[in-house]
């Protein structure tokens, strides 16, 4: 067999579990490549087959970077970049021949991993990060010592991985963060489900399909209520008839928040590739990476294309103060003509009523006592939508309502805008995390109040209390809500299951805060606790000097092990017998690897008679030490040491036909 | 980067066997594949820095400390071998010369341990912690004289071949070479009772010379072991026999014809072995050094090594 052959096969082992978390990312003819070209290394490494030569290997490399091209356009994204490396991979058995060569390959096989650490940033790709360098690095143990066993490589693999971990840790903490990014983040085609700046209807029940998480958040005590927990993302106040519209709206002088109940939690969102951060309502200030505007919304300056975390504190109870003469104007604004069953309705409730908590009560009433439908498949609406869905059809999702509401309430004169997000989450029994997902999406009405301020008005609680109480699938009638929401997910089926499940999400998001949250803000206060400050030079000195002096103390206590003497302290005996061995190996008479003592004795007993019998004496007393019973006496030790010290064999001039 | 290669290539300070290896006498420096895996971290530390993804901190922080670590697995796997003996056999000029070393090993195992000497190809082997270990080292010896191959250097990259740590021992390790025999007429001192030009006429065993028996000593010639005794059980010995005086033939350096002092010598090479194969009684006379006729094995190494190591014998090639 070639030497190679067994570390072929071990090499595209390594490949292809770096290479498996992004199988489902990757195009399918890139995963076909890599498989069909493994697998002919592996079969040809094994029973010699010729390799393919250098012209067939230049073509089918031009081939590949052809098929990246293609399939991922010319723009070298994350992605592309991946699929590239993929097929560079694929092709790499092919031309392992030497030893640099599959060296190569192995730091590729490292690469491949941190490609995956890119696109999956979450607890299971930390565990399988693991596996993976385990594995590459016993590979490469495996090529530059090809005799020994692959158990044996996995072992001290993972041994020094052990021993590298105090070193990763401190590196970790102190090693300085940036802001932002140094070159920008390329965009990916992920398709996403979350908000954009268009409420139309259909667009929620649509996000309701996906069990996709969007964030989830960490409270520092108890988890409000779930009718409490809306979470606030974007505001709309522009109606065209038939879609709510965001736009950029220059700042004001902020309103008078009071406020009491604050909650303060942390928030790991998953990338949406927008800019809005969502808090519950109502935050109170910005976090350091967010603006919050006047209708308390959270905005960052850049698209959330990796997964963030942030901290904010909430007034659950809140007064938002006088309103601003714009934003007034804008929460009554609505298009010329059309609806006009809805207008007539509206104008009558503002005809009868007392005041504004009136007519907000009418409409209410009206939705709560009328047939209204909460569904998730409402019938098509004609040219006015708002009359066809309060008189005709009758049948909704939330946005429906919610955009109807602000209708009537702006045709009645109450400022009314529209505020999607989503509301409620699920509560994980392990912690006080809540992980809200995207058929949490939810779209409700806020109505400005004189002495009140913002008034957060949900009609969709008015039809569908269940919604609010207990989440979509409780509200929706049976058979209509998703399958994952209705216990159709193997993992609500089994109760224990269910446990582990959330257990493991509870663990996730403990990891996702400790560790993914941790980064420039987390560093700067984790040093200021042990005295250093970042924002000053000479903070960032002393954590620089604080990294090395760590390093060398790490660095120190492995130097002080390496040059221990090996063993002589625990082993005395053995040491002394060392010694005898030795002064037997300078005049010629080495004991070979596969000589006992005894087998030793005897062999340079007959080539050397003179030195025979001081030779067995001492040799049967080592025996007797070293094997026999009970504890060794210092002076029988002292007495062997002295034997040893006295026997000066002389070096015998070697028969003279050597 | 050319002071340090320096520094590394000159000779080593002189040791004596056993030589121990610590460290003292212990370097290491990454390999080319070290300097590459460096690059390669670069590259995922900007990548984690850019997408802030701490992830890819982690694992670029893990694979730098596990290469930091390999430095001290390195080191440790020669810390402590002692290289305890080394032999050789004579060789003729032009042949190849083994070079067996003893090496003594503490714990740990060392796997993948290299040697070489400047000019010889590495070799690689595995060497089980507490037992002895024998590395047969071959180099091609070209000139007649005392042969050294220059320091031993061994080495290794593991575990991960990013490093590679070495040490250089400068040992007495010799080997001696005897001149590449050459060819031509015999060159006979002009004795009296020498028996003149054709002095190779075999000398077969005379039973009247029979002088007594001594031990068999390996290289005896078969023809004159006693038999009679072997049969009778008392060992083996072989039948010694006086060759007259006049019957022995001295190789002389001043009769041959060239001028030449190496190629003398192996002329006289030759003949040495030329007499012996044909247990002619012989003596050598070079210039200053003279070797009594007699015959046998170890009279022909005694006659080689006068060969060897006539004059200023050439030290290393």
């Amino acid at each position: 067999m070639r030497p190679d052959a067994g570390q072929v096969p071990a090499l595209i082992g390594a490949l292809t579990v770096a290479i498996l978390p992004h199988v489902l990312r990757l195009p399918l003819w890139i995963v076909g490549w890599c498989a069909g070209l493994w697998g002919y290394g592996a079969l040809a490494a094994r029973y010699g087959w010729r390799r393919p030569g250098r012209g067939l290997r230049t073509g089918l490399t031009l081939a590949g970077i052809f098929g990246v091209m293609v399939s991922f356009g010319h723009t070298l994204g994350g992605e592309a970049f991946g699929g590239l490396l993929a097929v560079m991979a694929g092709l790499k058995p092919l031309e392992m021949t030497t030893h640099r060569d599959r060296m190569v390959t192995a730091f590729m096989a490292y690469f491949i991993v941190i490609t995956a650490l890119f696109a999956y940033e979450n607890l299971a790709m930390t565990l399988y990060m693991g596996l993976s360098v385990l594995a590459t690095t016993a590979v490469l143990i495996r090529l530059n010592h090809p005799g020994g066993t692959l158990r044996s490589h996995l072992r001290l693999s993972g041994v020094i991985m052990a021993q590298a971990l105090p070193l990763t840790i401190i590196l970790f903490l102190l090693f300085p963060r940036i802001q932002g990014s140094l070159w920008g983040v390329p965009r990916d085609s992920q398709a996403t489900s979350g908000f954009s700046d268009t409420l139309s209807p259909g667009r929620i029940s649509r996000m309701v399909q996906s069990d996709e998480i969007a964030f989830h958040a960490r409270f520092q005590e108890e988890v409000p209520l779930r009718r409490q927990l809306y979470w606030r993302g974007i505001v709309f106040y522009d109606f065209n008839g038939r879609d709510w519209q965001w736009r950029l709206r220059a700042p004001v002088d902020m309103d008078d928040l009071s406020g009491t109940d604050p909650a303060t939690y942390a928030i790991g969102l998953e990338p949406h590739q927008d800019r809005w951060l969502f808090a519950l309502d109502l935050p109170a200030e910005a976090p350091d990476i967010a603006r919050l505007f006047p209708d308390y919304t959270l905005m960052r300056r850049g698209k959330v294309r990796r997964k963030i975390h942030y901290r904010l504190t909430s007034l659950m109870t809140y007064n938002t103060g006088p309103v601003h003469l714009r934003d007034r104007e804008a929460a009554l604004a609505l298009p010329e003509g059309g609806n006009p069953r809805s207008r007539a309705l509206a104008r009558r409730w503002a005809e009868e009523a007392e005041g504004p908590q009136e007519i907000v009560d009418a409409a209410l009433r009206m939705i709560r006592e009328e047939q209204f439908v909460y569904t998730l498949s409402p019938p098509p609406l004609g040219e006015d939508v708002i009359d066809g869905f309060l008189f005709d059809t009758r049948r909704g999702y939330c946005e429906h309502y919610a955009s109807s509401f602000a209708f009537l309430m702006r045709a009645a004169g109450v400022p009314a805008r529209v505020v999607g997000g989503y509301q409620g989450g699920t509560r994980n029994r392990y912690g006080n995390y809540i992980i809200v997902r995207q058929s949490d999406a939810h779209a409700w009405v806020e109505v400005w109040l004189e002495g009140e301020g913002w008034v957060r008005t949900d009609p969709t609680a008015a039809v569908a209390p269940n919604r609010i109480e207990q989440g979509v699938a409780a509200a929706l009638s049976p058979g209509e809500a998703p399958d994952f929401l209705s216990g159709g997910r193997f993992r609500d089926a089994v109760p224990l299951w269910q446990a582990i499940g959330d257990g493991w999400d509870a663990v996730n998001i403990q990891w996702d805060m400790w560790f993914a949250g941790y980064a420039f803000e987390q560093q700067r206060s984790l040093l200021q606790k042990i005295g250093i400050d970042l924002r000053s030079w000479k903070g960032s000195v002393g954590a620089l000097l604080a990294a090395m002096a760590l390093i060398a103390l790490v660095a120190l206590g492995f130097g002080l092990r390496l040059f221990r003497k090996p063993s002589a302290a625990e082993d005395p005996v053995r040491e002394i017998y060392d010694r005898f061995c030795r002064k037997l190996a300078r005049v010629g008479l080495s004991r070979l690897s596969h000589q006992g003592p005894t087998a030793y004795a005897e062999a340079i007993g007959a080539r050397r008679p003179d030195l025979e019998a001081s030779i067995r004496d001492i040799t049967e007393r080592y025996v007797r030490l070293r094997y026999g019973a009970g504890e060794v006496d210092e002076t029988v030790l002292e007495r062997f040491r002295q034997q040893v010290r006295r026997f000066q064999p002389d070096r015998r001039s070697e028969p003279r036909n050597q | 980067m050319k002071i340090l290669r320096r520094k590394l290539g000159k000779m080593p300070p002189p040791l004596s066997f056993p030589a121990t290896l610590n460290r003292r006498n212990i370097y290491v420096l990454p390999t080319r594949y070290g300097l590459l895996f460096v690059t390669v971290l670069a590259a995922m530390l900007l990548g984690a820095l850019n997408y802030n993804n701490n992830l890819g901190f982690l694992l670029t922080f893990l694979l730098g400390g596990m290469a930091f670590v390999s430095i001290l697995y390195t080191v440790r796997n020669l810390s402590g071998l002692t290289v305890g003996s080394v032999r050789s056999r004579p060789v003729f000029a032009g042949e190849t010369a083994s070079f067996k070393f003893v090496l003594q090993t503490t714990a740990p195992d060392r796997p993948a341990v290299r040697f070489a000497f400047p000019e010889s190809p590495e070799i690689q082997q595995d060497l089980p912690a507490g037992m002895d270990a024998l590395i047969i080292l071959k180099e091609i010896a070209r000139t007649r004289g005392v042969f050294s191959p220059g320091p031993l250097t061994i080495s290794t990259r593991y575990p991960l071949g990013i490093f590679r740590s070495w040490a250089r021992l400068n040992l007495p390790t010799e080997c001696l070479v005897y001149p590449k025999p050459l060819p031509g007429p015999l060159a006979l001192s002009d004795g009296p009772s020498a028996s003149g030009e054709s002095g190779s006429r075999p000398m077969g065993p005379g039973a009247e010379d029979f002088q007594g028996l001594r031990p068999y000593a390996p290289g005896d010639p078969l023809q004159h072991i006693s038999w009679k005794t072997y049969s009778q059980g008392q060992g083996l010995f072989t039948k010694r026999f006086t060759a007259q005086r006049g019957a022995a033939v001295r190789l002389e350096w001043d009769r041959l014809g060239t001028k030449d002092p190496e190629e003398r010598l192996s002329r006289l090479c030759h003949m040495v072995l030329d007499a012996h194969r044909r247990h002619i009684l012989y003596g050598l006379r070079l210039p200053g050094v003279e070797v009594l006729p007699d015959w046998g094995e170890a009279h022909k190494h005694e006659c080689l090594r006068a060969l060897a190591r006539f004059g200023n014998a050439p030290g290393r090639q």
